[in-house]
């Protein structure tokens, strides 16, 4: 057959309406069995249809407050990744300020009680009296660079902190 | 039941390697037509074709898609 049958219409409704079953025995059933049209329209609508809400049920769109409430979530997540990225550096310059200071403190005291340097128990460390030295013998300008890094470094460490914990 | 009108994961295949087989306007007209119950106006619009050229197009693409799909099926 070249052309569409003058009964596809009607066909096309019937599988429209639920699923057109072959092996009934009304006359439009027995017109689809003998018309190759009718035949070709049946298999090609029940194919693509059958297909089609496969699709349907395998994509489940999720709902609208579902899809706003997950871009929220992204966003605060987001957010709380932003904020934490600097108070992070300020917790790891605070802590090498710690063991610095800490480190300052157990040498001075342990000169005051008159306990031998710690470059008596670890060879390679450099004394006290020759990191002074070093450092005497180094160019003021250094020396002052220094001096200003390492106060500058004290004071400012605890105000970044407090300025961080305040914003949390 | 004609072949690949079923639900199986083998008529699901067949139709695609069918589908597969078409031109892309030959898909968009079948999909439109018969999934989607598309009116020809609509497809006309959809496809930037001429309404009353539709009838013939589809009628053409659907003898097409059939024969694939009893090729394949008579194939498995």
């Amino acid at each position: 057959m070249t052309r569409e049958c003058d009964r596809a219409g009607e066909v096309a409704a019937e599988v429209l309406a639920g699923g057109f079953r072959p092996d009934g025995d009304s006359d439009l059933r027995r017109h689809v069995a003998a018309c190759e049209s009718c035949g070709d329209l049946v298999l090609v609508m029940s194919a693509l249809r059958s297909e089609r809400d496969r699709i349907r049920r395998e994509v489940a769109v999720p709902s609208a407050g579902l899809v706003w409430w997950r871009a929220q979530l992204r966003e605060r997540q987001e957010a709380v990744r932003r904020a934490a990225a600097p108070v992070t550096a300020v917790h790891a310059a605070a802590l090498v300020a710690v063991i610095v200071l800490a480190a300052i403190l157990v040498s001075t005291v342990a000169r005051w009680a008159g306990m031998p340097p710690l470059s008596a128990f670890v060879p390679t460390l450099p004394s006290w009296a020759e990191t002074t030295q070093s450092l005497a013998d180094a160019s003021p300008l250094l020396r002052y660079g220094l001096a200003l890094g390492v106060a500058a470094w004290l004071l400012l460490g605890p105000v970044a902190i407090y300025l961080a914990l305040r914003r949390e | 039941m004609p072949a690949a009108a079923g639900c199986s994961q083998e008529d699901r295949a067949d139709l695609r390697r069918a589908l597969g087989r078409l031109s892309a306007r030959e898909r968009e007209l079948l999909w439109l037509a018969y999934a989607e119950g598309s009116s020809h106006r609509e497809i006309a619009d959809t496809l930037g074709l001429r309404a009353h050229g539709i009838r013939v197009l589809l009628f053409r693409a659907r003898r097409k898609l059939a024969a694939l799909l009893r090729g394949s099926g008579d194939e498995g």
